[in-house]
C-alpha cells in the first residue's frame, strides 16, 4: 500500500531546469520519476504533444539523457527502432522510452502503439494524461472525460463520451505490463518505472498528469488535485500483468466523493448536478468492478 | 544557478540537423515568476496555545528523532518543570492543535510526561556567577520559575518560602492523585541542585530585603484570599474554605472524612476537593450556580469526578447553612438558577428564583468559591509595565496568580519565566521589546528568543486549512491509562498514567509540525522545474530563483505550511 | 554470380550486401516480394538484421528514422499508397540528415484501385528532400541500392531507389550479384553513425525557432549541390571494385542528335530500341536516360542537349493541370531556352507504352516546329 511519505533513493536528476513546460505541470514531475527509475542508460522517445516544448529549443535540452523528437503518431515505433538499433549494437540495457501525451497515445498514435504493443516490443510506453490537447490550447481528445469543457467540447456541447479505458486496451494485448500511475504518487510511479524496467517486452503506464492551464486551475492546485483523482478512485492505481493479472495498489483510506476532485477545477463548472452524480454513480461501479477482478487473481 | 546558452557564429558551427548541444540552465524561467516561494518558519498553534512558552513542537520532533534527553533539554530552555506540567497543566496547547480538526489533538501533555519521566536532564549550577543576587518571596510554580530562570542566568537566588515546604499551590492546592509528590520533590531538588537557596519557613520584609543588599525581588505570592460568599450561618464548625480543605488533606496525606460532604463552587478546586473528599470517605455532591458546560473546571477532571462517583447538582445557589441545634452542619440551603441574558462578556448570568428553596443534606460543606490575588507583603502597588511585573519599586518585581488574572500552573510558570527577564533587564540595563519574545497572539514568553538562542516564528501561525493532511493518515490520540475506580479510591494514588514508549513514539509521530519544516522533501519532490534542493552543508533547502517558476505546489504540498509563497517586486 | 533475379529480388540481394541493420517495412503490391525476400534472408541467417513488420508504412518509415538516429544502417520499401502515407516522415528523414535507404516502386495512386505502373507517387515527393535514383534494369536496382547506401551515408540525405512495378519489379532478368568481400570494401560500416548517443544528453529534432529553421533547410540545400559530384566519385569506386556504372543521365546517340527524347526508368530500353530504328530511317535521333531526378541533373542534361534542335520527354506520370513532371523540370532546367520541348504524357497507370507510340512522339516532333500544346497525351483510347 502506498505511503503519504516518499522514500526514492535515487538522487540524480535527468531533468534540468530551465525547460519550458508551463508553471503547475503535472508532466514535467511525472518525467523526473520515470527518469530517475530508468537511469542514465535511456533513450527516449518523443512525438509531438506538450512535452516537445518543454524539452526546450534548440540548441537545449532539458533532459540529462538522448532524445529523439518524431512525429506526432510515431512514438511508439519510433521507440521500436530506437530499440531495434540498440539490439543490434548490443546494447540491450538501455531503456527506451516512448513518452507521449494522451493525443499521441489515445488517438493519432494509437495504431503505432498497438502495433508495438502486439509486437511486445521491448520499450516501456508512458502516455502522461492531461485529457486534451493542451498543447494546442485544450482541444478534446478521446482521453478528455465526460463533462469537461475543452475549446471543442464548448458550453452546450460538452464532452459526452467516457474516457477510453486505455490501459485495459493495452493490457488486453497481452502485453506483459500495463499500469496507471499519478503524478500525486511519485512512489507509486517510481516503482512501477523500476519494475517496468526490468520486465522485457512491452510495457505501458499511463500517468495521470494535470495541466492546470486546461484543467482551469491554479497552478499550486494541480498535484493535490490529481491525487484528488485517485482518492476519488475516479483514476485507480491498479497495474495488470500479462494481460489478466490485476493488483489494485492503492485503496483510498475513506470514501471521497467524486465532487471534490470536481469542483477545484474550472473545466468542470459548466457540468449539472445530475450530470456529477451519473459520474459518482459510474466511479462507484467502476470500482468495484476493479476489486472484483483483483480478487479473482 | 543559470547556465550558458550554446552559441553559433557562422553556419559550419551549425550541426547539420537540429540536434541540440546544450541543456535549458541557460534560460531563466525564473522571470516568469510573479510570486516566490519560502521556507519559513511559522507559529505552530500549540505554541500559541501554551502559556509557558514550551516549544511544543521542538520537543516532540526531538522524542520523534528518538532523542528523548534532548527533548527534555529542550523543555528546560523554557520551563524547569515538564513532569509537573505534563501531569497537571490542563494543555490548551492541545485545544488549539491543529489536529484537533482532523482526529483529536496530539497528547501533547502526555508527551511532556513521558519526555520527563524518561529523560535525563542534568541541573548544574550556571557556569559564571554574574555576581548579583535576586531574592523570591513565594515557592509556587512562578517563584520557582523566576528562580530557575534567573540561576540560569548566573545570579544568585534565595527563595522564602513561609510554609514549610517548597511548592506553594503545587503542594497544597493540587492533591497527589494528580501530581504524586515523588514527582513534585524531584523537580523541585533539580533546582537545589542548581544552587538556588532556599528558605523555609521564612519571609523576607522590605526592611530586610533592603538590608541584605538583594539587587531585585520578585513577589510570587499567590491568589490563596478566600472569595468569601457570606452564607447564613457559615461561621463555625463543618465549613471549609477549598484552598484550606486541600492544604488539610495535602500536608496530612488524607483527613477522616464521614458522611456527606457538599463542595459549593465550578472550578478546578471544587473538583479538586470533591475529588479528595471522595478519596477521605465522604459521599460528595457538587452544587453549582449555572449548567454543567458553564463549569470552568476541565471538562476531563469532571468527567473523572462523575466516574469516581461524585453527584452534581447544578443551577442552584447556595443561601444559607444549616445547622443543627449541637451548631453541626446538617446541610445547606438552596434556590433554583435560571440562565439569563449574556453579559458583556458573553458569558450569561445567573438569575435566581427565590421562591424556589430546598436544602441539601451535608455533613461537611466546603467553598470553593474561587480565590482573589492575596495582597502584597510589602508597601507596594503593582504598575503594569512593559513586562508586566513592575512594581512602583523599580527593583522589586510581581509574577504568578498575585499578578494575573488566569490562574494556571502553566500562567504562573509563564508569569514566572516573564518576571525573571524583566529582572535580568533591569539589574543589565537591557533594553528588551516583550513583544518580540512573547508569541505573537499566544499566551508564552520565550526564554530562548530572550538569550537570542532560538527565534519565535515570526510568520502567522499555520491555520488547519493550511496542513495538508493527505499526508497524515487518520490515528487516534493516545490515551494515558487510567487506574479502576475501585483501586483510585483505595487513596491518593496517580490516576492517569504515562504513555509507554512505542505509544509515546506513535503519538509523536501523529504531531503535524505545524509551520516548521522536517526536511520531509516534499517540496523537493513535486517541484516541477527541479529547483529546490537539500541545502549543503546546513539544515533546509535552496530554492534555484533563477529557474523557479513559482508554481507554488511547494507550499501547497507542504505537509505543514512551512512554505509562503510572497509577491515578488515587479 | 549471375542469378535470373525478378527486379524485387535484385533489390533484396542489394540491401542484404548492404548490411543493412534495421529493416522495417509493410506489405503493398508490388513491393512486397522485396521484404518477404529480406524476412527470409534474415530468417536463414544470411542477413543480420532486425526486421520489424510495423502496422503501416508511415510506422515502417518512423523506425528507420529513429534507428538511423541511434546509428543503425537502415532501409524500407514501399510503393504508390505507402510512400504516400509516409509523406510526412520523408521530411523527418531528410530533414534529419538522416541517411536513410527505400526502395519505392512506381505503382499508380487511386481513385480506383490501380496497381499498375505509374511514376506519380515517386514524383509527387518531389520536395520531401530525398535523393531520387530511377532505374532501368534489375541489374541497375541491385547496384544501385548498394550505391545508395554509401551516397546517404557520405551527404547524409535519405535515398530513394525507383524501378518500376510489374516492368522492373515482377519480371526476371539475369543479375549479377557480387560477393560480399567485395561490397564490403566498397561499403565499410560507418564510424561514429549515431546522431545520438546513449549517455549523452542530446536531442534529435528540437523545436527551432526562426532563428534556426531556415539555416538548417539552407544547409541542406547547399548539400545538394554537392551530391552529382559525390555520386560521380561513388559510381567510379563501384566501377572499380564491382565494375559497373551507370551514371546521374544515360545519353545515347546525342552527339549528333537533332531529336533527343528524355526518358527515365524501364523506357530507357524501348526509347533505345526506336532510336535505333530512327537512325536507320536517317533521322537524326537520340535518348537521354534520367536516372537522378532529385537533385535535378541540370548540368549533364544541358550539355548532353547541347546540340539538339527539338527536345522531347515521356512522362509516365502526371501532375494535372501542369502535365509531365519531367518535361515541367526540364523545362525550368533549360531556363531561357528557344528549342522547342515536346512534354509526352503516356502509360498512366499501367498502361502499354508500345514502340510505336514512342516513335510516333518522335514524327509528332519532326512534323512540326513547336508542339501543339505543352503536354500532349499519347495513347489515349478514348
Amino acid at each position: 500500500m502506498i505511503e503519504p511519505n516518499y522514500s526514492i533513493e535515487e538522487e540524480r536528476e535527468f531533468l534540468h531546469p530551465g525547460h519550458l513546460a508551463c508553471q503547475g505541470c503535472g508532466a514535467t514531475i511525472a518525467i523526473r520519476y520515470v527518469l530517475k527509475a530508468l537511469g542514465e542508460k535511456t533513450v527516449v522517445v518523443i512525438p509531438a504533444c506538450c512535452w516537445s516544448i518543454i524539452a526546450g529549443l534548440f540548441p537545449s535540452s532539458c533532459l540529462g539523457v538522448p532524445l529523439i523528437h518524431t512525429a506526432f503518431e510515431t512514438s511508439a515505433v519510433a521507440a521500436t527502432g530506437a530499440r531495434a538499433a540498440l539490439d543490434m549494437q548490443g546494447k540491450e540495457d538501455v531503456h527506451v522510452l516512448a513518452w507521449a501525451g494522451d493525443g499521441g497515445t489515445f488517438d493519432i498514435g494509437f495504431q503505432a502503439l498497438s502495433g508495438a504493443a502486439e509486437r511486445n516490443e521491448n520499450i516501456l510506453y508512458c502516455c502522461y494524461d492531461n485529457e486534451a490537447y493542451m498543447n494546442t490550447g485544450i482541444q478534446r481528445s478521446s482521453a478528455t472525460p465526460v463533462g469537461a469543457w475543452t475549446t471543442t467540447t464548448p458550453k452546450g456541447g460538452l464532452e459526452d463520451r467516457p474516457k477510453k479505458n486505455i490501459v485495459r486496451i493495452m493490457a488486453a494485448h497481452g502485453i506483459p505490463y500495463a499500469a496507471t500511475a499519478n503524478v500525486a504518487f511519485p512512489d507509486d510511479l517510481y516503482r512501477k518505472a523500476k519494475k517496468a524496467a526490468s520486465i522485457r517486452g512491452m510495457k505501458f503506464i499511463h500517468i495521470l498528469s494535470p495541466c492546470p492551464t486546461g484543467w482551469r486551475i491554479p497552478s499550486s492546485e494541480s498535484v493535490e488535485v490529481a491525487r484528488l483523482a485517485t482518492l476519488t478512485n475516479l483514476f485507480p492505481l491498479y497495474e495488470v500483468e500479462n494481460g489478466t493479472d490485476l493488483t489494485v495498489n492503492y485503496i483510498p483510506p475513506k470514501k471521497v466523493t467524486v465532487e471534490n476532485y470536481l469542483r477545484p477545477q474550472g473545466r468542470f463548472h459548466l457540468m449539472s448536478e445530475e450530470e456529477k452524480e451519473g459520474i459518482q454513480r459510474q466511479v462507484d461501479a467502476a470500482w468495484e468492478a476493479l476489486l472484483r477482478e483483483a480478487k479473482k487473481r | 544557478m543559470l547556465g550558458k546558452l550554446v552559441q553559433f557564429h557562422s553556419i559550419e558551427e551549425l550541426p547539420d540537423s537540429p540536434v541540440t548541444k546544450g541543456t535549458t540552465l541557460w534560460n531563466p524561467t525564473g522571470t516568469w515568476r510573479s510570486v516566490r516561494p519560502i521556507h519559513v518558519s511559522r507559529l505552530s498553534p500549540c505554541l500559541l496555545g501554551c502559556p509557558a512558552g514550551n516549544p511544543v513542537e521542538t520537543f516532540i520532533r526531538l522524542i520523534e528523532e528518538g532523542d528523548v534527553d534532548g527533548a527534555l533539554s529542550a523543555i528546560h530552555e523554557e520551563n524547569p518543570f515538564p513532569a509537573i506540567c505534563g501531569r497537571v497543566c490542563f494543555h490548551p496547547c492541545e485545544d488549539r492543535c491543529n489536529r484537533g480538526s482532523l482526529d483529536g489533538p496530539v497528547a501533547i501533555h502526555l508527551l511532556e510526561r513521558w519526555v520527563a519521566d524518561r529523560g535525563t536532564w542534568k541541573p548544574v549550577p550556571p557556569e559564571k556567577e554574574n555576581g548579583k543576587s535576586v531574592a523570591i518571596l513565594g515557592s509556587g510554580p512562578a517563584g520557582l520559575t523566576a528562580a530557575y530562570h534567573l540561576r540560569r542566568m548566573g545570579y544568585a537566588v534565595t527563595v522564602y518560602e513561609k510554609d514549610r515546604k517548597l511548592g506553594g499551590l503545587l503542594r497544597y492546592g493540587i492533591p497527589a492523585y494528580r501530581l504524586p509528590r515523588k514527582v513534585l520533590n524531584r523537580e523541585i531538588k533539580n533546582l537545589r541542585k542548581m544552587g538556588i537557596v532556599f528558605k523555609t519557613g521564612k519571609s523576607l520584609t522590605e526592611e530586610e530585603f533592603d538590608a541584605r543588599g538583594f539587587d531585585a525581588a520578585i513577589l510570587c505570592v499567590g491568589a490563596q484570599k478566600f472569595r468569601d460568599p457570606k452564607l447564613v450561618h457559615q461561621e463555625g464548625k463543618g465549613v471549609w474554605q477549598a484552598l484550606e480543605f486541600l492544604r488539610g488533606v495535602n500536608e496530612n496525606d488524607r483527613v477522616s472524612l464521614q458522611g456527606k460532604a457538599l463542595i459549593i463552587g465550578g472550578g478546578n478546586a471544587a473538583i479538586d476537593a470533591a475529588r479528595s473528599a471522595l478519596r477521605c470517605g465522604a459521599d460528595v455532591t457538587i452544587a453549582y450556580r449555572r449548567t454543567r458546560e458553564e463549569m470552568p473546571a476541565f471538562g476531563e477532571e469532571v468527567e473523572a469526578a462523575m466516574e469516581e462517583g461524585v453527584n452534581f447538582v447544578f443551577q442552584v445557589a447556595p443561601q444559607s447553612i444549616k445547622r443543627g441545634s449541637d451548631g453541626q452542619v446538617t446541610g445547606v440551603g438552596f434556590v433554583k438558577t435560571r440562565p439569563g441574558k449574556p453579559d458583556e462578556t458573553g458569558r450569561r448570568k445567573v438569575i435566581i428564583n427565590p421562591h424556589e428553596t430546598f436544602t441539601i443534606e451535608a455533613d461537611q460543606v466546603i467553598l470553593a468559591t474561587g480565590e482573589v490575588p492575596a495582597d502584597l507583603p510589602w508597601d507596594l502597588e503593582i504598575r503594569y509595565g512593559e513586562s508586566l511585573c513592575e512594581t512602583d519599586r523599580e527593583d522589586v518585581f510581581v509574577a504568578g496568580d498575585v499578578a494575573g488574572r488566569q490562574r494556571t500552573v502553566a500562567y504562573a510558570i509563564g508569569w514566572g519565566k516573564r518576571a525573571a527577564i524583566a529582572v535580568d533587564a533591569y539589574l543589565q540595563s537591557k533594553k528588551v521589546n516583550f513583544n518580540k519574545i512573547a508569541v505573537p497572539g499566544g499566551e508564552g514568553i520565550s526564554m530562548r528568543a530572550y538569550l537570542g538562542t532560538a527565534q519565535i516564528p515570526d510568520k502567522p501561525v499555520v491555520p488547519y486549512e493550511e496542513v495538508n493532511t493527505y499526508y497524515f493518515p487518520e490515528s487516534e490520540a493516545a490515551r494515558g491509562r487510567v487506574l479502576p475506580k475501585q483501586k483510585r479510591l483505595e487513596g491518593f494514588n496517580e490516576v492517569v498514567q504515562g504513555l509507554a514508549s512505542p505509544q509515546a513514539r506513535n503519538e509523536a509521530a501523529r504531531c503535524f509540525h505545524c509551520g516548521d519544516c522536517v526536511m520531509c522533501d516534499n517540496c523537493l519532490i513535486f517541484c516541477p522545474d527541479v529547483a529546490i534542493s537539500r541545502a549543503e552543508g546546513k539544515e533546509g533547502y535552496d530554492i534555484d530563483l533563477d529557474h523557479c517558476k513559482g508554481c507554488g505546489i511547494c507550499a501547497r504540498e507542504c505537509p505543514r505550511g512551512a512554505i509562503i509563497m510572497v509577491e515578488e517586486n515587479i | 554470380m549471375k542469378k535470373v533475379l525478378m527486379g524485387n529480388f535484385a533489390a533484396s540481394h542489394g540491401v542484404r550486401l548492404s548490411r543493412a541493420q534495421v529493416i522495417s517495412a509493410y506489405p503493398i503490391t508490388p513491393q512486397t516480394h522485396v521484404v518477404e525476400e529480406l524476412s527470409a534472408m534474415v530468417a536463414r541467417g544470411e542477413l543480420n538484421a532486425k526486421f520489424i513488420k510495423v502496422e503501416s508504412e508511415h510506422s515502417a518509415l518512423a523506425c528507420c528514422i529513429a534507428a538511423s538516429v541511434m546509428g543503425a544502417r537502415a532501409f524500407t520499401a514501399t510503393s504508390s499508397h505507402g510512400l504516400l502515407l509516409m509523406h510526412e516522415l520523408l521530411h523527418w528523414a531528410s530533414g534529419g540528415r538522416l541517411p536513410i535507404v527505400m526502395v519505392a516502386v512506381n505503382r499508380a495512386i487511386a481513385p480506383g484501385w490501380n496497381i499498375w505502373n505509374e511514376q506519380t507517387d515517386t514524383l509527387s515527393q518531389r520536395d520531401t528532400g530525398w535523393i531520387q535514383l530511377y532505374c532501368a534494369s534489375n541489374q541497375e536496382i541491385l547496384d544501385t541500392v548498394i550505391q545508395a547506401f554509401r551516397l546517404a551515408e557520405t551527404v547524409k540525405i535519405p535515398v530513394m531507389v525507383i524501378y518500376d512495378a510489374f516492368i522492373l519489379s515482377h519480371t526476371y532478368e539475369p543479375v549479377d550479384i557480387p560477393d560480399q568481400k567485395t561490397v564490403d570494401a566498397f561499403l565499410p560500416p560507418l564510424k561514429n553513425p549515431e546522431v545520438l548517443k546513449v549517455g549523452e544528453a542530446r536531442a534529435f529534432g528540437s523545436v527551432t525557432s526562426p532563428d534556426f529553421h531556415m539555416e538548417f533547410r539552407m544547409k541542406l540545400h547547399d548539400t545538394y549541390e554537392r551530391v552529382p559530384e559525390e555520386f560521380e566519385k561513388i559510381e567510379q569506386a563501384y566501377a572499380a571494385t564491382v565494375g559497373r556504372t551507370y551514371g546521374a543521365i544515360e545519353p545515347y546517340r546525342c552527339e549528333d542528335a537533332e531529336l533527343v527524347m528524355v526518358v527515365a526508368g524501364s523506357l530507357a530500353g524501348p526509347t533505345k530500341m526506336v532510336v535505333d530504328g530512327l537512325r536507320q530511317k536517317g533521322i537524326k535521333a537520340g535518348r537521354i536516360k534520367l536516372k537522378m531526378f532529385r537533385p535535378f541533373p541540370t548540368k549533364p542534361l544541358q550539355e548532353a542537349l547541347k546540340n539538339a534542335k527539338k527536345i522531347l520527354v515521356l512522362d509516365r506520370n502526371l501532375s494535372p493541370g501542369t502535365g509531365g513532371i519531367f518535361a515541367h523540370e526540364l523545362r525550368s532546367a533549360l531556363k531561357g531556352d528557344a528549342r522547342p520541348v515536346w512534354g509526352f504524357v503516356a502509360g498512366i497507370g499501367g498502361r502499354d507504352i508500345t514502340p510505336e507510340l514512342i516513335e510516333s512522339m518522335f514524327f509528332d516532333a519532326i512534323g512540326a516546329d513547336a508542339p501543339v500544346s505543352t503536354t500532349i497525351f499519347k495513347g489515349v483510347r478514348l
